[in-house]
């Protein structure tokens, strides 16, 4: 290969980076946007404001609603909001149909929310590549991979930690660029090991099938049902009546003010329970199982305890995971970061961020490089330029174009989650088209970044605009989820028209420089 | 050798000979956790899966590392030959070790 172990590092580095990072800016990108998922959710959907109730109080109407509603269902299920989602909700089965009702801080019910993919968008097309089910999800476990080798190549290729973390040579844009990616790369080293390692570990079992399928009938599900502790099921054989217990307990509801005194004894802090599910509703030997809010584990496994439903007495719970099942749901909370709060949760945005402009300047510097470089394929080079445009201009573009498409849809528009989809891949695609129209890749960045900065600002104006009951409504309730997108779309806003008017003034030097060197060679030729 | 065509064999060697030899040492780890940490079948090879990634990321460095090409392609289809052969000596986990 090359001369020396580095040599072939950096060659290693440079190509996997030319050649995925489109891919690797659009999952890392989509992906730090899903550290928001809840609160993007929340802010597409208007009926979701702030709940101030407490759990004692939605515990009591949820189960009086479903006692009321569901009181021939099997199972019951109630998810309690938090503070980032503010999605009270209860769920029952019907025959075959699932039938979930929402509440709002007034106690009413709902059947009808927002027809919207919410902040899921992003999320699952950070690891879908909205191709689930066409081989999306091992797409993105080889982009992972990929990430990984990019990581370990590229510490080989900077290798001198203190000296690049202290240089930043702000005079040349090239320089500069190249600094920054190095400073960027020392920076992100740990958070993106940990992010790409754990993507990968999510589907460990799913990417390398072949010993499950050897040992057990079902595969990946074979291995799940067994590392994965369950309840026994459940015999359910006699139905309860209202005269077997105290006279507080009233079948089907369950004995939930026992239940609930036994949890404030064990799980300490406020707004404990996330969920809480009722199996063989009505039924002597039925059970409740609560699950405790995901805000006090790294794992993506919080505590559930197991109660009977009409005496409220304690259960045995489920059996502890086993190490290796627990690495990899630490992995997976990790990934996720559900347990971070709000500060730590930006923090991780950050760096998020951060990752994506490693990933930016990776790309750009390939093309700065090469441009030097009479040898050079021009099609390769006019391709990986004006790619970089539409990977990380258009991507921007689209994303905004997402939320701009759900506020000004109609809330009756039949199919407006597929419009809102819709709306992110045309956007991209017409990114895609202008990017290669423009002759020049720099007047693309300059009017995409431009276009996307006129969005963010477009998007805060819809929201004063077309949502002013909601923002009064939020400022009575302080709700901040809600109320600190406006300022995060203007402050973006303004960070994508200070870097489209930075390209602008490049491209203007750039201008100057070629008219002012014209004329000086036909002077040369002349006095020839 | 012609560079393309060293660039060509080096990425086959680590992207089919890491993704191969990882996959069949996947086995082997497994029946090693099953066996020396006595662990469930389910655990054994969720822990075994996991541990393969790592040789494939090394497998990956090293095919654009090593020196000679060849004989580090010829090294990776021998050595998955002899997994391969191996198998089932390991496969089920239930195999005495």
């Amino acid at each position: 290969m090359k001369a020396t172990f580095r040599k072939s590092m950096i060659w290693l580095h440079t190509y996997l980076g030319v050649i995925l990072g489109w891919l690797l800016f659009a999952i890392f990108f989509t992906g730090t946007l899903s550290y928001f998922t809840p609160e993007m959710t929340r802010y597409l959907m208007p009926e979701r404001g702030h709940i101030s109730q407490s759990q004692q109080s939605m515990i009591a109407h949820s189960f009086a609603y479903l006692g009321t509603h569901a009181g021939e269902a099997d199972q019951w299920r109630i998810a309690l909001p938090s503070e980032r989602s503010a999605h009270w909700s209860v769920q029952w089965r019907e025959g075959k149909q699932r039938r979930t009702v929402t509440f709002n801080n007034q106690l009413a019910a709902s059947e009808n929310e927002t027809e919207t993919k919410g902040g899921l968008f992003f999320r699952n097309f950070h690891y879908t590549l909205q191709l689930r089910g066409y081989g999306g999800r091992y797409i993105a476990g080889i982009a992972a991979m990929a990430m990984l080798l990019a990581i370990f190549t590229g510490i080989y290729t900077h290798r001198r930690f203190f000296k690049d973390f202290f240089t930043l040579r702000s005079q040349k844009l090239q320089k500069w660029t190249t600094d920054f990616h190095a400073l960027a790369g020392i920076l992100t080293i740990p958070f993106c090991i940990m992010i790409c390692l754990s993507g990968i570990f999510i589907y460990a079992i799913m990417y390398l099938p072949y010993t499950a399928n050897a040992n057990f009938e079902k595969g990946e599900r074979g291995v799940n049902s067994q590392i994965i502790p369950s309840l026994p099921n459940l015999a359910l054989t006699e139905k309860v009546t209202g005269d077997d217990y105290l006279s507080n307990v009233q079948p089907p509801v369950p004995n939930y003010a026992h239940i609930l005194e036994t949890i404030a004894n064990q799980w300490r802090e406020a707004n404990p329970i996330a969920r809480i599910t009722v199996e063989g509703v009505g039924y002597k030997d039925s059970r409740v199982i609560v699950e405790r809010s995901k805000a006090t584990t790294v794992s993506t496994r919080a505590d559930r305890l197991v109660f009977e439903t009409y005496t409220g007495n304690p259960l045995k719970g489920y059996d502890d995971e086993t190490l290796p099942a627990q690495v990899r749901r630490i992995l997976y909370g990790l990934h996720q970061a559900n347990f971070a709060p709000i500060a730590m949760r930006w923090l991780l945005f950050g760096l998020g961020i951060l990752g994506c402009a490693l990933i930016a300047t990776g790309n750009i510097i390939w093309v700065a490089q090469r441009k030097k470089s009479a040898r050079q394929n021009p099609f390769t080079l006019a391709l990986v330029e004006k790619g970089n445009v539409v990977a990380v201009a258009g991507l921007i573009l689209a994303s905004l174009s997402f939320f701009i498409a759900n506020k000004l849809i109609g809330y009756n528009v039949a199919g407006r989650a597929q419009f809102e989809v819709n709306a992110f891949f045309t956007v991209w695609a017409l990114s895609a088209v202008h990017a290669f129209w423009r002759a020049k890749a720099a007047v693309a960045w300059k009017e995409q970044f431009a276009l996307a900065s006129g969005l963010c600002f477009f998007t805060v104006v819809i929201e004063l605009v077309l949502f002013r009951d909601r923002i009064v409504n939020s400022i009575e309730n302080l709700d901040s989820v809600y109320l600190s997108f406006i300022p995060a779309f203007f402050i973006s806003g303004i960070i994508l028209y200070w870097a489209a008017k930075k390209i602008g003034l490049r491209i203007i030097k750039a201008e100057i420089a070629t008219k002012s060197t014209k004329p000086s060679t036909c002077v040369r030729k002349e006095q020839k | 050798m012609n560079n393309n065509v060293d660039i060509a064999l080096r990425s086959i060697a680590a992207i089919l000979g890491g993704y191969a030899v990882s996959a069949l040492t996947s086995f082997y780890f497994a029946f090693i956790f099953f066996h020396t940490f006595k662990q469930q079948e389910g655990v054994a090879i969720l822990s075994g899966s996991m541990a393969s990634y790592f040789v494939f990321f090394a497998l990956f460095i090293a095919s654009f590392a090593i020196k000679r090409t060849l004989k580090w392609c010829a090294f990776l289809i021998a050595f998955s030959a002899i997994l391969a052969l191996a198998l089932p000596l390991v496969s089920p986990l239930s195999n005495p070790l």
